[in-house]
């Protein structure tokens, strides 16, 4: 309310003079005029039916115990609009917390059942198996659905078949996931293979902690013969399951024949050069021929390597396999505790992580809801002045 | 135990109750006379004092006595249910323009005051809308000057210079019409 400010004498006289008369008290009788009329609007008030009052003092006895089940217009727009508000702000805090729920939760030691894709080749999808394939060369990736552990049969990965004359080399892939205690019998179990398979083991590491992050990766060769075989024993390896598969093969006949010229090209230079060295008289000449025998001899040595290189990678399959474990992302407790079991600790840090989250959730919740309410309440605002003025503006018609 | 014992033992421990019926006893027929001088009927007038009252049992703890006594508070909402009814009927009643009712002038009420009385009656009808809720909230509703600048959202000098030039407004008109 506004600060009073002084009347006029005359004016306050008047007003005092009409608030004593309606409280039946004596006016001045200079004003006695003005007390008459305010007796006179004071009777002209309108008088309640007694049956109205009857029935409203039996409504206020009651309570209004009956009240219209039909909500007001406003209660209702303003239960819309909280629903509203707490609908957007639900579904602001959702969207905000669900990142926080990261990766899918793992209990220690418990592979995941989906299918989880680890291919090199970035090629495979999260669920099913999709592939793709060339006829001469190209490359077949796979992930595996997901199944349960030791017990993950993977298919068969087609090699394109070789046409008649046709020289491929071949390699494959293969991911596989085990428990972290598992890793040094899986290990074991791909030397197995290769030694049935009549392969050997170009590199292997193995990272085996009992708790922490293990990991094994090996590089095999096996007789291409026994590839689909190694790869198959591979996929059905005990207490692991296949992540995913990748095969590959690329046509070489082209880079075999292509040495294969140049190593004889130079064995007949060499046949050459010898020839040239049997006839030759002069020292000048017998030097400059056996210089070009040197070189010739090098050549033919290189030529010879490349083509047993080229004729291993026919001959023998390479065959990458990582074995993992999914990495444990809760019980680890103070003091280096791994245990499952329930303990002051585990209680402990539990409700330490319960609080932080609650924590962080109300925060994001404060976050969104602190400028809706304020969104909110200016609404209401600009809405009370528009409702005052309508209602004001009933007066001036 | 139900609901409404609950309810009532609440209200009977926070004293909510006894406070809105004594105010209810107080100003039932004050906030009709209001009401029905604001909307010119009756029966409209009825239904908007019983909704005011109504409103004001359900709203009763969120009054705050900082902010005016509890009769503005209770016109305050009786002012706003019957701007809300006369704007859906989307015409203002005459406060007091209805013609001269000669026969409320009783038997026993001399000439001179039946004379009067009707002369006031034409001098309200002469009178602004506004100017007809001032003099409806001063004599028929009883508010006091400071409950009235409440009810308005005037200060209350304000409140009391409009009333005096009403009530000049008023004398003047009577006195042209005798």
């Amino acid at each position: 309310m506004r600060e009073a400010e002084p009347l006029e004498p005359e004016l306050l006289a008047a007003l005092e003079a009409i608030d004593a008369t309606l409280a039946g008290e004596p006016v001045d009788p200079d004003l006695a005029e003005l007390a008459e009329l305010s007796l006179i609007l004071r009777a002209e008030a309108p008088v309640a039916d007694p049956a109205f009052l009857n029935r409203l003092d039996g409504r206020v006895r009651a309570r209004f115990a009956a009240p219209s089940t039909r909500p007001s217009r406003s209660r209702r727009v303003w239960g819309g609009a909280g629903a509203l508000a707490a609908g957007l702000a639900v579904i602001v805090v959702l969207l905000v917390v669900q990142p926080w729920s990261g990766s899918p939760s793992v209990h220690p030691g418990v592979i995941p059942e989906s299918g989880v894709t680890n291919s090199s080749a970035g090629a495979a999808s999260s669920s099913g198996a999709s592939s793709t394939a060339s006829a001469a060369s190209g490359t077949v990736s796979r992930a595996a659905p997901g199944t349960s552990a030791a017990s993950a049969p993977a298919a068969p990965a087609p090699h394109p078949p070789a046409a008649p004359g046709r020289q491929l080399a071949q390699s494959a892939r293969l991911t596989l996931q085990a428990r972290a205690g598992d890793i040094d019998q899986v290990a074991q179990g791909v030397f197995d293979v290769v030694g049935a398979e009549r392969g050997s083991v170009s590199s292997s590491h193995v990272t085996s902690e009992a708790h922490g992050a293990s990991y094994a990766s090996f590089v095999l060769r096996v007789p291409s013969e026994h590839l689909e075989a190694a790869l198959d024993r591979l996929s059905h390896l005990a207490r692991a399951r296949v992540l995913s598969r990748e095969d590959a093969s690329s046509d070489i006949t082209a880079q075999i024949g292509g040495a294969g010229t140049r190593l004889a090209d130079a064995r007949a230079l060499r046949r050459s050069l010898l020839h040239q060295l049997a006839a030759a008289d002069t020292t000048h000449d017998i030097d400059r021929i056996q210089t070009q025998l040197r070189r010739n001899q090098a050549t033919i040595a290189r030529d010879e390597e490349s083509l047993q290189r080229l004729h291993g990678r026919v001959s023998d399959s390479t065959i990458a396999v990582d074995v993992s474990a999914p990495a444990p992302r809760r019980r680890h407790h103070p003091h280096g505790s791994t245990s499952s079991g329930f303990t002051l600790h585990t209680a402990l840090h539990d409700a330490g992580r319960i609080l932080l989250v609650a924590a962080g959730v109300l925060l994001i919740a404060f976050a969104v809801l602190i400028p809706l309410a304020l969104v909110v309440a200016l609404i209401a605002w600009v809405w009370a002045l528009v409702l005052r003025r309508r209602r004001e503006a009933v007066l001036e018609l | 135990v139900t609901t409404s014992s609950l309810r009532r033992r609440t209200e009977a421990a926070d004293g909510s109750w006894e406070r809105f019926e004594a105010l209810y006893r107080d100003c039932r027929r004050e906030l009709f006379a209001y009401v029905c001088s604001l909307l010119g009927d009756p029966a409209a007038a009825e239904d908007v004092t019983a909704l005011t009252f109504e409103r004001a049992y359900r709203r009763r703890r969120t009054f705050d006595r900082r902010r005016g006594a509890e009769r503005a508070w209770l016109f305050g909402i009786a002012r706003n249910a019957a701007l809300d009814e006369l704007r859906r009927r989307r015409r203002l009643a005459a406060l007091g323009g209805d013609p001269p009712d000669e026969t409320l002038a009783g038997p026993e009420d001399g000439a001179e005051v039946a004379l009067r009385r009707t002369a006031v009656r034409a001098a309200l009808a002469s009178l602004s809308p506004r100017e007809r809720e001032l003099v409806a909230l001063k004599f028929h509703g009883g508010l006091a000057n400071a409950e009235i600048a409440t009810v308005l959202g005037m200060s209350e000098t304000g409140v009391g210079t409009f009333l005096y030039r009403t009530m000049a407004k008023l004398r003047e008109a009577c006195d042209a019409r005798s």
